[in-house]
């Protein structure tokens, strides 16, 4: 599974796509994509927002659309074979949304092949960015999703489920990707030995495994690290309410990449605001209706951040 | 930042650039040292507290190593020349807290050595700076204030009942003794007189109020938290071990106010005689 730009026909748009997953529910993924999206479209861009929360899409509702015509259920069932046609605009100018209202559950369980082709034409779609609001949990369509994005956004909160959740999101993300890689590599048999519980070279993670590549054969280690280094996903924490939260977004990056022994980037935070909720409650987005809050600007910096990583700073 | 599995990289290890300034190392050292201490729970579900002690180990070692610009140098040469040096390799110290520190040997640790015995291990270590361990796990320096030292490393393996009675700072001293924030002791008017006029503030002079005012090592880190290395630097006198005078300068005044005593005269004077000796 590699972001699939490379696959793309020639003259076809190059949406890039930014996916908002995190594993556990209520964590903000949905109010997060939203004002990424609208920021998106304020700076000028064309933004589609895709509700993949399938099962429990309510995405209109967080941007104040009347409930849509046509959904992507349409799209999956093949009533509808252009997705471009379940886009709706909004009222944000350069905005348009892929609602998932009405979805059954089923869908969640898509079948690969479906789930290929609706990957491969949401990259099509006819917009500079596509935002993908994925749902909670770990299924393998979630998991497609993610890692088939260009910009893999992890949403967490500073609460102990929230990143236990983070973790376990990015675990199944990343043995998807290095199970797809050592196939790509035809390196499965070393792989698997080298994890093999009852060999002695202790290894406990993905970082150990990398380290091991990297001693006994270097030129495997370095191709299997390019490929995993690829995965980056960039957390973005949700509801800070003090200084050591903010903290708590290095030691979770530097937690990451310890234990995967590949990079991974923090974005930055968003403050816990009461202009959220009381947005969310006349169904307006937070952005739209406090455009001069702190979460607005906070929101405006992660996309800056998400448009042009060399800003971020290195490291510290 | 080419490979973060790379632990024989310092740099991979604090997590900063090889060209990064001495205050991104500083900070990244500070950053890092708090993600792997106590309950972060940004550790939850991936590392174990053992292996966070680990890390934490090798986070120590190279902040050694990269928070001293001689040393820095050394490695960076060394590492040209496709080299992985070590700390050991680098300072020329056996890092003994390493290879005693594994989890299952603490208990055997445990037992503090008394105020005299540490004084003098004190001493000793001014020598040789042979701490890499995470504060509280490392044997020589074994804390003399054990009881009121909690360690952020290992907050389960102390045992206060094993730990013999240490003075308490209690809010009425006893006739005949002082009073600091972290400990009591018996005064000594000569000693009170002679370090009250004192204007030349070197290290020898800060260890020995320390040992009169009774505050170990350990517990003077814990409080300040500055690593027992540098604390052991300065007042072993040890510019050359020491970072950048910013950096001095901001541990010798933790250090005097941990101490009760003026930080701005004893900081003043001790930068002074550290850049007339010398120091970067």
């Amino acid at each position: 599974m590699t972001g699939l730009n490379s696959n793309k026909l020639p003259g076809s748009f190059p949406a890039a796509v930014w996916a908002v997953g995190g594993g556990k529910g209520g964590i903000g993924k949905s109010f997060i994509s939203s004002s990424l999206a609208i920021c998106l479209a304020r700076m000028g861009k064309s933004v589609t927002l895709v509700d993949l929360d399938l099962g429990s899409a309510n995405l209109h509702t967080c941007l104040g659309v009347k409930i849509p015509q046509a959904t992507l259920s349409d799209f999956i069932t093949g009533k509808i074979t252009n997705l471009e046609e379940v886009a709706a605009p909004t009222e944000i100018p350069g905005l348009s949304l892929i609602s998932g209202f009405n979805d059954s559950l089923d869908i969640a369980d898509t079948s690969f092949e479906a789930r290929q082709n609706l990957i491969k034409c949401v990259h099509d779609l006819p917009s500079q960015f596509v935002v993908l609001d994925l749902g909670a949990g770990t299924s393998e369509s979630t998991l497609d999703f993610f890692l088939a994005a260009d910009q893999k956004i992890v949403a967490v909160t500073p609460e102990p489920t929230s990143i236990e959740n983070a973790y376990r999101f990015l675990k199944s993300s990343f043995y998807r990707r290095l199970r797809a890689a050592e196939t790509e590599l035809g390196i499965q048999n070393q792989i698997e030995a080298a994890m093999d519980p009852r060999n002695r070279h202790g290894i406990r993670s993905p970082a150990d495994l990398m380290n091991y590549l990297m001693q006994n054969d270097p030129k495997l280690g370095l191709r299997l690290h390019s490929k995993l280094n690829s995965f980056n996903p960039q957390f973005l924490l949700n509801q800070v309410r003090t200084k050591q939260d903010i903290e708590l977004g290095h030691s979770i990056r530097s937690v990451y990449r310890k234990y995967f022994g590949v990079d991974a980037g923090f974005l930055g935070y968003v403050d816990h605001d009461n202009a959220v909720w009381q947005s969310l409650r006349k169904r307006r987005a937070a952005i739209i209706e406090f455009p001069y809050s702190s979460v607005s600007g906070q929101f405006f910096a992660v996309t800056k951040n998400l448009l042009n990583p060399h800003s971020l700073r290195a490291v510290i | 930042m080419v490979n973060p599995s790379d632990s024989t990289n310092y740099y991979e290890v604090l997590e900063v650039m090889p060209d990064a300034p001495a205050h991104a190392i500083h900070k990244a050292y500070q950053r890092a040292k708090s993600t792997y201490s106590s309950d972060n729970p940004a550790l939850y579900s991936m590392f174990s507290q053992e292996e966070a002690d680990e890390l934490l180990k090798l986070i120590e070692e190279a902040y050694l190593v990269l928070g001293n610009p001689t040393a820095r140098k050394t490695y960076d040469e060394a590492r040209s020349r496709g080299e992985s040096p070590t700390a050991r390799d680098i300072i020329g110290v056996a890092p003994q807290a390493t290879s005693s520190n594994s989890p299952s040997s603490h208990s055997s640790l445990r037992a503090p050595p008394s105020p005299v015995s540490s004084a003098s291990t004190v001493a000793s270590v001014h020598q040789s700076l042979p701490d890499f361990g995470p504060p509280a796990t490392h044997h020589l320096m074994g804390a003399v204030a054990k009881s009121s030292v909690s360690s952020p490393a290992q907050p389960t393996s102390l045992t206060p009942s094993s730990t013999p009675p240490m003075p308490q700072a209690s809010s009425a001293p006893a006739p005949g003794t002082g009073k600091t924030s972290l400990s009591t002791y018996k005064v000594d008017e000569h000693f009170e007189v002679e370090f009250g006029g004192a204007t030349d503030w070197d290290g020898q002079l800060l260890q020995r109020v320390r040992l009169y005012k009774n505050i170990s090592i350990d517990r003077l880190s814990e409080v300040t938290r500055i690593s027992r290395p540098y604390l052991a630097a300065v007042e072993a006198n040890d510019y050359k071990a020491l970072p950048a005078a910013v950096f001095v300068r901001g541990f010798v005044v933790q250090l005097a106010r941990a101490l009760g005593l003026n930080e701005a005269k004893v900081a003043g004077s001790y930068m002074k005689i550290f850049k007339a000796s010398g120091g970067k």
